[in-house]
């Protein structure tokens, strides 16, 4: 099976005021095209970083990130924004919507960026899927967290990019929410073949049918 | 304090913010659109006046007089003077008035006006007529033979001047000789114009003594002819006629165009003024703009790191901002536009209440009002241009993090 990400002894560092903290201290990790990985560690271990490596929202000190076998080493900030607005799509424990746009709004937000014909009927099939047909034109704060997570993972299918990268999305909600928002991205892992990436530090997310990769200390465990 | 007082309170701050960060655009495109205007509307007033007076015509008074009611005419020119004129190659026509202060009694009232000659014979009533512009409002103008009759200018025919208003046929007193009334000019919209006196020449020069002298010396150039050319040879052969030097005149030629030109330096010179007034105020409002502008990508730090997430470059983010800013210039420009043409028909009407209709003709030019909401877009524009670098700059990783 080709892997739709690679990451090649990954290792990133941070100066923090004068002092060089090291974060990930060499990763390899392949992740496969339709899988769904559940990347689990404590707080502190480096998750958000490597999560920062996979979203390609940050480059590594040293290793390489291949995405599509396509090493993005050589790409400047704006071609990394393309390719990251059209290969994934976020989803985010704080869900980040914009608060002063509607649900509809907030879904567009990423087609704002990319040049392509009107996505608006798209939007409202995607809210509709989500089961927020009936809340299109509501903002944010009209909206339980359970459903502001559901405009998020609309928005986040939108331009229906290759790989969903969730970094707790059931974090900020109740376990019934949660559980729901886990049972929409396991349905979009099986039934549309969106390969998942998915953060957390809650182990009761690891289910059957996702690959596991522990992390700790900036290092993968076994 | 709860937090929602506090929410409140940050919410009205930052609305007063935003009209805070108008204020100066507002000032500023205002000022600059009401002189502007204003400033136009005199031009067209003293155009549309010139206009109507002829290109064709030439003054010419003793030197320093003033041209319009205000000051008594000199009798430094006459009949002499005028017939050198006549004989003036390209001068077509020639005529003459005076004025002079008179008391003017009516109704048992006595009061000081002026009282102006003019010309009755048929060969130079008509270049009057066309130089006053005077229209008539009722009765008849003068005819060559009329002596003890007066035309009089607007005021009098309403109750400004004296407690009742003078009808045609009516006697009025012109420094202790009574004339009757014949016919009333309409208004020309300053008040030493509109409470002149006219008699016939022959009879205002009896009155004051002035022999065969002239105030103004009138002249019509030939069609073809280029006036200043014919300005130019007045000015020579009256020379030569009084015996004076060149540069120690008694007397000036002046072409309605010379006229204008006084008017236009001095509006040019208040247009500059104000124009300079109003670019610190503009400065200061685009200032205002960048500080809000800081202020708001600081605020939306997080929003920046969203949208990057989500795929947006940094020219999305720069557009984004830097059209956030050209808004608030926008809306400044939309607001001083609007008032500074609000105070420019203000001053319109000010101006029509209480000196007369014909002096200022404000005209709405649809391009200068596009053009200075363009120019407040592009000022907000600019003034947004650093935070809106500032904001696409920002780390997509960071700004996600910013609380």
């Amino acid at each position: 099976m080709k892997h739709i990400i690679e990451l090649k002894n990954i290792k990133k560092n941070y100066l923090m005021g004068e002092v060089n903290v090291t974060v990930l201290r060499g990763i390899t990790l392949n992740i496969n095209k339709g899988e769904f990985v559940v990347i689990i560690g404590p707080s502190g271990s480096g998750k958000s970083t490597l999560m920062n490596m996979i979203g390609i929202l940050d480059k590594p000190s040293q290793g390489s990130v291949l995405l599509n076998g396509k090493n993005i080493a050589h790409l400047d900030e704006d071609k990394l924004a393309i390719l990251r607005g059209k290969t994934i799509g976020f989803v985010f424990q704080q869900f980040n919507l914009i608060k002063s746009m509607t649900a509809l709004e907030n879904v567009l937000l990423p087609t704002l960026f990319l040049e392509g014909p009107d996505r608006k009927e798209r939007a409202i099939k995607l809210l509709t899927k989500v089961g927020l047909g009936d809340r299109i034109h509501h903002r944010p704060t009209e909206l339980s967290g359970g459903q502001q997570q559901r405009v998020a993972i609309a928005r986040s299918l939108i331009n229906d990019p290759e790989i969903i990268l969730a970094d707790e999305p059931t974090g900020n909600l109740d376990s019934a929410s949660g559980k729901a928002i886990m049972q929409l991205l396991h349905e979009l892992n099986q039934k549309e073949d969106k390969t998942i990436v998915l953060i957390t530090h809650d182990v009761d997310l690891i289910t059957k049918n996702t690959k596991i990769v522990k992390i700790k200390d900036g290092k993968l465990a076994k | 304090m709860s937090l929602f007082k506090v929410a409140i309170n940050n919410m009205v701050q930052r609305r007063l913010r935003s009209v805070l960060t108008l204020v100066g655009i507002i000032i500023g495109i205002a000022a600059i659109v009401s002189i502007i205007t204003i400033s136009q509307g005199l031009e067209n007033s003293i155009e549309s006046q010139l206009n109507s007076i002829g290109s064709d015509i030439l003054f010419i008074r003793a030197k320093g007089a003033a041209l319009s009611a205000g000051l008594s005419t000199e009798s430094v020119l006459n009949e002499n003077d005028l017939k050198e004129v006549e004989r003036t190659n390209g001068v077509k026509e020639v005529s003459a008035y005076s004025y002079n202060s008179g008391q003017v009694s009516f109704n048992g009232i006595s009061k000081y006006f002026y009282a102006a000659g003019m010309p009755t014979e048929n060969d130079r009533l008509p270049l009057v007529k066309r130089a006053t512009t005077y229209t008539l409002l009722k009765g008849r103008w003068f005819e060559q033979g009329d002596t003890n009759r007066a035309m009089l200018n607007y005021d009098y025919s309403t109750t400004k001047l004296f407690d009742k208003a003078v009808e045609i046929g009516d006697k009025i007193t012109v420094e202790g000789q009574k004339f009757t009334v014949i016919g009333f000019f309409d208004q020309i919209g300053n008040s030493a114009d509109d409470s002149l006196v006219w008699l016939p020449y022959e009879t205002y020069r009896e009155l004051y003594g002035l022999g065969d002298s002239h105030g103004i010396i009138l002249a019509s150039v030939t069609p073809g002819e280029n006036i200043n050319v014919v300005s130019e040879r007045i000015s020579k052969s009256l020379r030569k006629h009084r015996g004076l030097e060149e540069g120690k005149e008694d007397f000036e030629v002046e072409t309605p165009s010379e006229l204008a030109a006084g008017f236009d330096t001095i509006l040019s010179i208040v247009n500059t003024v104000v124009v300079g007034l109003a670019s610190i105020s503009l400065l200061v409002g685009s200032v205002g703009i960048m500080n809000t502008m800081f202020t708001t990508v600081l605020q939306r730090t997080r929003e920046i790191g969203i949208m990057k997430a989500l795929g947006a470059r940094r020219k999305n983010i720069l557009t984004l901002f830097m059209f956030e800013s050209g808004t608030y210039g926008l809306i400044g420009g939309i607001i001083g536009v609007m008032t500074g043409l609000a105070f420019a028909l203000f001053v319109e009407a000010f101006f029509a209440q209480f000196l007369g209709p014909r002096w200022l003709l404000i005209e709405i030019n649809p391009w200068f009002i596009l053009g200075a909401l363009l120019f407040s877009f592009l000022l907000g524009c600019i003034s947004g241009l650093v935070p809106a670098i500032q904001a696409a700059k920002m780390d997509p990783v960071d700004s996600l993090r910013y609380e």
